[in-house]
């Protein structure tokens, strides 16, 4: 099976095999083709070349409702509810008993459908709860909920845990092994190679829109499966170089913000050196970037650069003052999707390039080409639309945007978030890189194994507060932990 | 089908089509209509094609051209200014009263008016940037404010304006071309240069696609949406005048639903009211199919409700093709 979309061949000759009565695991990079292979299979693209066959027979989707006749069922990582309707009227979405009179709706016998699915997968989600006060995990099982009561054959599911806590996701996988023994056929799309094993049945590997190829769970290992997505050498996932530690950078002080969110938290960062700040979600980590970058005032404390206090009541600012933001969320915060990648990556250095408000733009092309070729961003044109890079090329290029603006500090939310694997080494390495020409990087972090992979030095924060530092040498998964839901806080390095 | 099934359906269907083809399509589709209704007025009236008739529509769209070239910048950063023809005749009324009534020397009206339509424009921008309240409804109550100011200042009356400097400025000829004419090209080809080469113009792309990202890349939305609507009431501002030189004639009530008139063509243009799009130069074109519309009907004799529901539907048309064009 083909697809091109443009000059780029998103999917080239792939072969996909799904067996009735399995959990089958789709491994692959970001922009391996992964997401194409699945709007296909939803009938949302049309394949160019190869067939489709559904228990034998050849099938031809000309529109998703082809596809759901079939009884394939795809719930996508953002889900499709919506937020005003209780959670029967979302499960019986699109299928709504009839009342007694034409025209209306029988509110009891959609209660009672809601109910009996819920019931079939052993959940207590209240039908009458509106669905916008549910947690995020429950909204996943009204959405699994939904894709049950048209009795699917096959459930397609993307990246289903990214927002999903241990319990929740343990709690999933029941369900799915559930599902799994009632004879549904089940796609699985996730980043998480370890749990896969915990799940999947069989494996099929893409890179660069090819099948790599397809191997049963108890015959594969994750660092083999990681080598197989990247199709080279991971020598080391984080390349940590040894980098003398310079003067001290940004000095931060007794910071508060955002109510309690952010309480009277201290830290230093130095030149050439990586300082991870380390918590759950919501610890207050994400106000304290943003505080740093003028987003949110600064109710007291100081914040001193280079040894000049800032007052960073705007983001401009942050930006004049030399310090960068990699926003925790790329779509919303990060790029302007129908803008290109020139104009993306030279949004913050824009002024740079300008002569008295005019931009000199044979400058801004050079300099653009020159940070997208540094960073490797792979791309149709610097032209080309941004919303159709893959999301480690968008992060890369939001990187690169404050690369280009000389940045100082850069401070990363969540940084490799929804990036591959092999995207995310390279925004390692180029961390180390940045270190090494003396700039301070502060990465805010939820993923415990890239906080010890990369950071010299630790923080954690909880409800507000900060410990630590911690050096990397020194500490343990089990002590950061341990500070991160307040247990413990104690000594410091 | 459900509603929300076929929803989905149509959506994947325009997907699958492709948009590039979608929108060029589309952008034929508008040229083929334009040339349709030029083919049509030209056989159906002798005076269409003649020299003097078109400079006769490019002085009649001078107005809405002027105004237009402020909408495609106000659009382009995500907003809508619907203020804009209040704006230009409480600009007219000012001047129309400070001149014949007050006896004030044309230059100070000038001056004072302008003052006028660029607190206007800050005014709107102060509440869209600090309440956080959508242009779309600061700028019409605006408007009923500015017009209703511009009743009273003028008690209602249209005042006849004889000025020989303010005359220029709508029946001044440089070269043979009348000086509405120039000013209007010059603010076309001033506003090109101003968002392909200036910083200003490229950050207002970007607030309008994605306010949050551009202020989380260190740009002063704030700074850039007061610029746009600043510039705004300054457009209206030109307009006003350029409408007291042409008519000689100061009326509070001029121009009611111009800015309608100059939102389609702003739209025709190819501008999206989600912002971050549009072309100054597709906004000309579609100010011309709007002169060319309003004159080849005013030729033909269409009755004036007529042209009424035209132009109603023109804005629909346009509105969709917005929609269309986002599939």
């Amino acid at each position: 099976m083909s697809k091109s979309f443009g000059a780029t061949q998103a999917l080239d000759q792939v072969d996909f095999e799904l067996r009735a009565g399995e959990i089958h695991a789709l491994l692959g990079e970001n922009g391996a083709g992964k997401s194409t292979l699945i709007k296909i299979l939803a009938g949302d693209y049309g394949a160019d070349k190869g067939e489709i066959r559904y228990e034998g027979n050849v099938v031809r989707f000309r529109s998703p409702a082809d596809s759901r006749n079939l009884g394939i069922r795809v719930i996508y990582q953002e889900f499709n509810l919506v937020p005003t309707m209780t959670v029967a009227e979302n499960i019986c979405l699109g299928s709504y008993p009839s009342g007694r009179l034409p025209g209306t709706i029988s509110p009891t016998t959609m209660r009672q459908q809601a109910q009996d699915v819920l019931q079939r997968l052993g959940e207590d989600v209240p039908p009458n709860r509106l669905v916008r006060n549910l947690s995020v995990a429950q909204q996943q099982v009204v959405e699994i909920a939904k894709a049950l009561l048209r009795e699917p054959t096959v459930l397609i599911m993307d990246e289903p845990t990214s927002a999903l806590n241990d319990q929740e996701t343990d709690h999933l996988f029941k369900l799915l092994r559930y599902l799994r023994d009632r004879g549904v056929s089940i796609i699985y799309i996730s980043h998480r190679i370890d749990e896969l094993f915990k799940l999947a049945n069989r494996v099929t590997v893409l890179r660069d829109g090819r099948t790599v190829g397809t191997f049963d769970m108890s015959a594969t290992t994750p660092s083999a499966l990681v080598q197989l997505m990247v199709g080279r050498e991971l020598t080391e996932m984080y390349p940590k170089r040894q980098i003398p530690q310079g003067s001290t950078l940004l000095e931060v002080k007794d910071l508060s913000a955002a109510g309690d969110r952010v309480r009277h938290v201290s830290f230093e960062v130095h030149r050439g050196e990586i300082v991870a700040i380390f918590g759950l979600l919501g610890a207050g980590q994400s106000e304290l970037a943003q505080a740093l970058f003028g987003v949110i005032p600064i109710t007291s404390g100081t914040v001193v650069l280079e040894g000049s206090p800032l007052k960073l009541t705007s983001t401009s600012e942050a930006r004049q003052a030399g310090i960068g933001l990699v926003p925790e969320d790329r779509k919303t915060g990060g790029l302007v999707g129908q803008l290109g990648v020139k104009t993306n990556l030279t949004l913050a250095a824009l002024p740079r390039y300008a002569r008295s408000g005019l931009v000199r733009m044979q400058l801004e092309d050079h300099e653009a080409t020159r940070w997208a070729d540094r960073l490797n961003v792979k791309r149709a044109g610097m032209s080309q639309q941004i919303r159709f890079l893959s999301g480690g090329n968008q992060q890369k290029v939001i990187i690169a945007r404050w690369l280009a603006n000389q940045s100082r500090v850069l401070v990363l939310d969540q940084p490799t978030r929804g990036v591959d694997v092999g995207a995310k080494v390279e925004i390692y390495r180029l961390l180390e890189d940045l270190c090494e020409q003396g700039v301070g990087v502060v990465i805010i972090s939820i993923e415990m194994p890239e906080v010890l992979g990369v950071a010299d030095r630790v923080y954690v924060m909880c409800e507000g507060r900060m410990v630590g530092p911690y050096r990397r040498a020194e500490v343990t998964k089990h002590h950061l932990m341990s500070c991160a839901v307040g247990i413990e806080g104690g000594q410091q390095a | 089908m459900s509603i929300a099934e076929s929803r989905t359906t149509s959506a994947a269907t325009a997907a699958k089509t492709g948009k590039t083809f979608a929108r060029r399509l589309l952008d034929a589709g508008l040229l083929v209509f334009a040339v349709a209704v030029m083919v049509t007025f030209s056989l159906t009236s002798k005076y269409f094609l003649t020299p003097g008739n078109w400079i006769n529509i490019l002085l009649s769209v001078s107005i809405i051209g002027i105004i237009g070239v402020a909408m495609t910048l106000v659009i382009i950063s995500g907003g809508i200014d619907l203020s804009a023809a209040s704006t230009m005749a409480l600009v007219g009324s000012i001047q129309g009263v400070l001149i014949m009534q007050k006896g004030k020397p044309w230059w100070f009206a000038l001056l004072v008016s302008f003052a006028v339509g660029l607190l206007v424009g800050l005014l709107n921008s102060v509440v869209v940037t600090k309440l956080k309240i959508a242009p779309f409804i600061v700028t019409l109550a605006m408007s009923n404010i500015v017009r209703g100011a511009a009743y009273i200042y003028t008690t209602g009356n249209a005042i006849f304006v004889s000025s020989q400097g303010l005359e220029w400025f709508g029946v001044g000829r440089i070269a043979g071309i009348p000086v509405p004419v120039i000013l209007m090209i010059a603010a076309y080809v001033g506003m090109w240069a101003a968002l392909r080469y200036t910083v200003f113009g490229r950050y207002v792309y970007a607030v309008g696609g994605n306010p949050v990202a551009a202020r989380l890349a260190g740009i002063n939305t704030e700074k850039y949406i007061t610029g746009v609507f600043a510039f705004s009431g300054l457009a209206a501002a030109a307009a006003g005048t350029v409408l007291v030189g042409l008519t000689a004639t100061a009326m509070p009530s001029v121009g009611v639903g111009y800015e309608l008139d100059v939102v389609t063509a702003v739209l025709l243009g190819g501008a999206s009211l989600r912002g971050g799009e549009g072309s100054i130069w597709g906004t000309l074109f579609g100010v011309m199919i709007i002169g060319v519309l309003n004159n080849g009907m005013a030729l033909l004799n269409v009755p004036p409700f007529w042209q009424i529901l035209a132009k109603g539907v023109l804005l629909l048309g346009a509105v969709s093709l917005d929609a269309l064009r986002k599939r």
